[in-house]
């Protein structure tokens, strides 16, 4: 499995601190409070998209809200695959802070 | 979730939102949209939230954009790279199609260039929509005749007394005049003498002197660049005198050389004011100068046209007794190159027919190029039929197939217009020579030329592509895989008709440029009527270098063996002949008549061999023929006066005191036998003489040429030796007409070079489709001949149709251009004949090349495949 981007992990780390599901809406406030900075939902999607298809993620179709002509939300699901390459980031980061000296690893 | 809220989401937003259709499946926006909505709504209030929900809006929208160009742009490198791959593929086709069309392209972008150049004639003049020219028309009860000069006089009244008249200048022209600094000294052509005023109407580019009062003061003169270098090497010249025609004059300006597209071309520019006191100056009907001047902002043309009306009258009071119509007329300058019908400017003008057919013929070999290109995409592709049905088997669905498909036939375009380009610059300095223009590539590197020429090319290669993939991509797979003509009945006709149509095209071109170089042949070598051959003349400045001693001239340069013969004139056969008013004894008023003359010596009919029809020609031992000036004229102007029998000419008598007709000449052509014999009436005036000729004969020639040169500077050291041969200065006449015929040829090269290409690729389509046909009809017996005469069959029925339909064309339009010449040709069989025989066999030689592989295939291989 390969090494993340930094916008891809911090995606699916928000999946995984949201249970490992969740939808668009939940993502996109998680990765905010991660990451302090905003995060325009488009680019949140396109990230998703090509998530998906390395294979990191699933997306289904939730069911539709009570309401008539209600809309289902679409909710992502962070695979096998996805915690691999995650945890395999991680020890990377791991292995750069042992790495470094002190005085920089302290900041 | 937002339900028992008043406030709902923005609605144009979300219809933005809703646009991103295939995002909206697969990743529920607007759900997450409103959640988030209504939670800064709570937060941070109605507005925050509208704000955010737009701007999040618009940016993910622009998101969804790049996320779509992005695919779109692998996808075509993908397409691109098939593209590239299923061309090299078929590289016959391929190659034959490039060529084909590049052929056409290199043509088009040539003419493209000619035009342009054509259109841009004196289009850079500053204000150019207030410059005109003033030329005089005049009617008399025969004729009429327009020139573009205008008469001196002119310029000072409109200065003076019009104040529509912002700027006002006159400019006339001399040639053969001596101009000498230190030791150089030349004759210069294209002298001009200019007021000051001309610089403010025309623009002319400065590069040393002061534009406002380079020519202020008489006896000032600018040169251009080139003829400063010519005297001045390296040195500064202005403020340095240069003599001119025995004037000093003060150097006050040099000025750029005169562009190609410009009317109006000088290498020098005196002041006028040297010539203020000339008598042509203030003398109303001589018209010298060419006139110009710079209206006003906001005047209009035509009441300043008919304000300035009255001073035509003052032209001349003989004319207006004559009751001959004298008017002034305003000419943009602007417009003159293409449109002046003026007879005698300066320069062979442009013609907008000629343009307007140059035009026509590259879009006819346009059309002809991407005829055949389309004939032969579509030709590929139904021959790949299987390939494509394979794929649609395989999955691919028929948006891709097409947009592939089209991809691919835009490739070839876009590969074409390269090689077109490449081609045209390398082709460029050729044209340049062979038309006399001065084309290049740089003029056509300009955002609307570009673009233009670009979605051009894109759209023959989506045009040419479009209607077979969309054919292609719609049909069943199994149709396909069983290799089924996608082009029966309709269609095998349409390319039938486009095949025929590059014949008639084809042939027309042949025939054309066959008749041109016939008729061109048949007046450079017909008899002219006097001997051309062999005479080698000098030329003179119009002033008295013979005077009292033409004889000992003569007998100095007799001196050489190889010399013959010499005599003097005022003109040649071939240059241009001036008129003067001549009228029969006593009747000044009535019968005075315009009429091209020719000063010549006793020798000058002998020399050339210009056989009288009736009495005598001149001879030194009549003293009459000098001192009472008789005269001698051709047989036309004998007709001209009523006298159709020669002999009655003679004793008859013109002028007042009379001069009595001498001798009348059989006609002979001093103008080229474009135009009918004009009448012509000559006399003996020693001081008029400029032109020496003399009869050589050529076993000696590079002495006898040394010896000449010798000797001239023996006899006339304070004059340049300029000399040329008489029968090549007579070929000049027929320039324009050589231009036409080798731009004729090219035309018709190129015609059946396309033409190949066309029948070549549909060659090689019919023996590929029909390759089961021939291998049973080999078994069952047939010849390799008998198969290549089947299938030359349509191409001959082709062919036939076309010379049909050529043959009475080009009659009709090749004999009427042969009806504007005085002397021509009949159109006769040969062009013809040999127009549809080279077609014939072209066409022959290209579809053997082609069907011969397969009809002396192997019938068991050809059989093999079901």
């Amino acid at each position: 499995m390969g090494i993340l981007t930094l916008k891809e992990e911090i995606i699916l780390s928000s999946l995984v601190i949201l249970g490992g599901s969740s939808w668009g809406a939940p993502v996109r406030k998680t990765v905010i409070q991660l990451s302090k900075k905003k995060i325009v939902y488009g680019t949140l999607y396109n990230l998703l998209e090509s998530l998906i298809r390395k294979g990191y993620v699933t997306s289904r179709k939730g069911d539709p809200t009570p309401v008539q002509g209600g809309r289902s939300k679409t909710i992502y699901t962070i695979t096998d695959e996805g915690k691999l390459a995650l945890q395999e980031t991680m020890a990377l980061h791991e292995n750069i802070r042992n790495r470094l000296p002190s005085a920089v690893s302290g900041l | 979730m937002g339900s028992g809220n008043e406030i709902k989401t923005p609605h144009f937003a979300n219809s933005l939102l809703k646009r991103m259709s295939v995002y909206n499946d697969r990743h529920s926006i607007l759900y997450d949209f409103e959640e988030t909505f209504y939670e800064i709504m709570e937060d941070e209030g109605a507005f925050k939230a509208k704000c955010w929900y737009w701007i999040n809006a618009i940016t993910t929208y622009l998101e969804f954009l790049k996320l779509k160009c992005l695919r779109g742009l692998i996808m075509f490198f993908t397409y691109l790279k098939t593209a590239l791959r299923n061309i090299r593929r078929h590289k016959k086709y391929s190659i034959i199609n490039i060529t084909g069309l590049s052929i056409g392209m290199c043509c088009c972008i040539i003419i493209l260039l000619y035009v342009k150049f054509e259109l841009s004639y004196d289009n850079y003049h500053k204000d150019g929509s207030r410059v005109y020219r003033i030329p005089i028309k005049k009617e008399t009860k025969s004729r009429k005749v327009a020139w573009p000069t205008n008469t001196a006089a002119l310029i000072p009244v409109l200065r003076d007394k019009f104040t529509q008249v912002e700027f006002a200048g006159r400019l006339t022209f001399d040639n053969f005049v001596t101009v000498k600094y230190k030791d150089k000294i030349y004759y210069e052509n294209n002298v001009a003498w200019g007021d000051q005023d001309i610089f403010n109407i025309l623009t002319i580019g400065f590069l040393h002197g002061d534009r406002l009062t380079a020519l202020t003061n008489p006896n000032t003169v600018v040169l251009t660049k080139s003829t400063a270098e010519k005297y001045f090497r390296g040195e500064n010249p202005v403020g340095k005198s240069i003599n001119i025609n025995n004037r000093d004059m003060k150097i006050t300006g040099i000025i750029v050389d005169s562009p190609q597209n410009t009317h109006i071309k000088f290498n020098i520019i005196v002041s006028l004011l040297s010539q203020k006191d000339q008598w042509w100056m203030t003398h109303w009907p001589t018209a010298m100068c060419y006139t110009y001047i710079k209206l006003a902002p906001g005047v209009e043309v035509d009441k300043f046209e008919k304000q300035i009306a009255d001073l035509a009258d003052n032209y001349s009071i003989e004319s207006k007794r004559r009751g001959e119509k004298i008017t002034f007329s305003l000419q943009p300058v602007k417009d003159i190159h293409l449109y002046s019908h003026l007879d005698f400017e300066k320069e062979s003008p442009g013609s907008v027919l000629y343009l307007f057919i140059f035009c026509t013929s590259g879009i006819l070999i346009l059309l002809i190029s991407c005829s055949n290109y389309i004939n032969l995409t579509s030709a590929r592709f139904s021959n790949r039929s299987k390939e494509v049905g394979i794929r649609k088997v395989a999955g691919a669905c028929r948006a891709q197939l097409f947009a592939q498909l089209v991809c691919e036939s835009v490739t070839i375009s876009l590969a074409a217009l390269i090689i077109a380009v490449i081609t045209a610059k390398l082709l460029i300095p050729y044209v340049n020579s062979l038309v006399g223009a001065k084309l290049e590539i740089r003029n056509l590197i300009n955002f609307s030329d570009i673009s233009g020429i670009i979605v051009f090319t894109v759209i023959t290669g989506l045009a040419a592509g479009s209607y077979p993939a969309f054919i292609t991509s719609s049909l069943k797979p199994a149709a396909l895989i069983r290799n089924i003509s996608l082009f029966s009945g309709n269609r095998i006709f349409i390319r039938k008709m486009l095949v025929t149509g590059q014949f008639v095209i084809s042939i027309f071109l042949i025939i054309g440029s066959i008749t041109v170089y016939r008729q061109i042949g048949y007046m450079k070598y017909s008899d002219p009527g006097f001997d051309k051959q062999q005479k080698l003349v000098l030329q003179f400045p119009a002033e008295s270098v013979f005077t009292n001693r033409l004889e000992t001239v003569k007998e100095e340069f007799g001196k050489h063996p190889s010399i013959t013969g010499a005599a003097a004139s005022s003109s040649i056969p071939g240059r241009r002949l001036s008129t003067s008013r001549i009228f029969p004894s006593g009747e000044r008023a009535a019968k005075s008549m315009s009429i091209k003359f020719l000063r010549i010596d006793h020798d000058f009919l002998q020399l050339y061999k210009i056989k009288m029809a009736a009495g005598r020609p001149f001879s030194k031992e009549m003293k009459s023929d000098r001192f009472l000036g008789s005269i001698i004229i051709n047989e036309s102007m004998a007709r001209l006066n009523g006298w159709y029998n020669p002999e009655e000419a003679i004793g008859k008598t013109f002028y007042d005191p009379p001069r009595p007709v001498v001798g009348v000449t059989e006609d002979f052509n001093f103008q080229g036998l474009q135009r009918s014999i004009e009448p012509l009436y000559m006399n003996i005036w020693p001081e008029k003489f400029a032109y020496f000729t003399l009869a050589l004969d050529i076993k000696n020639l590079s002495s006898a040429l040394s010896f000449i040169k010798v000797k001239h500077l023996e006899l006339f050291p304070d004059i340049p030796f300029n000399y040329f041969f008489l029968d090549s200065a007579f070929e000049d006449l027929y320039q324009f007409e050589e231009k036409v015929s080798r731009v004729f040829g090219i035309f018709s090269l190129i015609g059946i070079l396309i033409s190949c290409m066309g029948i070549l690729g549909l060659a090689a389509y019919t023996a590929e489709r029909r390759t089961k046909e021939i291998g049973i009809r080999k078994t069952l017996g047939a010849s390799v001949s008998g198969i290549l005469l089947l299938l030359s069959k349509d191409f001959i029925k082709c062919l036939v149709t076309g010379t049909l339909i050529a043959w009475p064309v080009s009659y009709f339009i090749m004999n009427k251009w042969l009806q504007s010449f005085a002397y021509h040709t009949n159109p006769g069989w040969i062009p013809f004949i040999t127009a549809s025989t080279l077609i014939l066999i072209t066409a022959i030689i290209t579809v053997s090349l082609q069907i011969l592989k397969s009809a002396s295939a192997n019938p068991v291989d050809s059989l093999k495949y079901e």
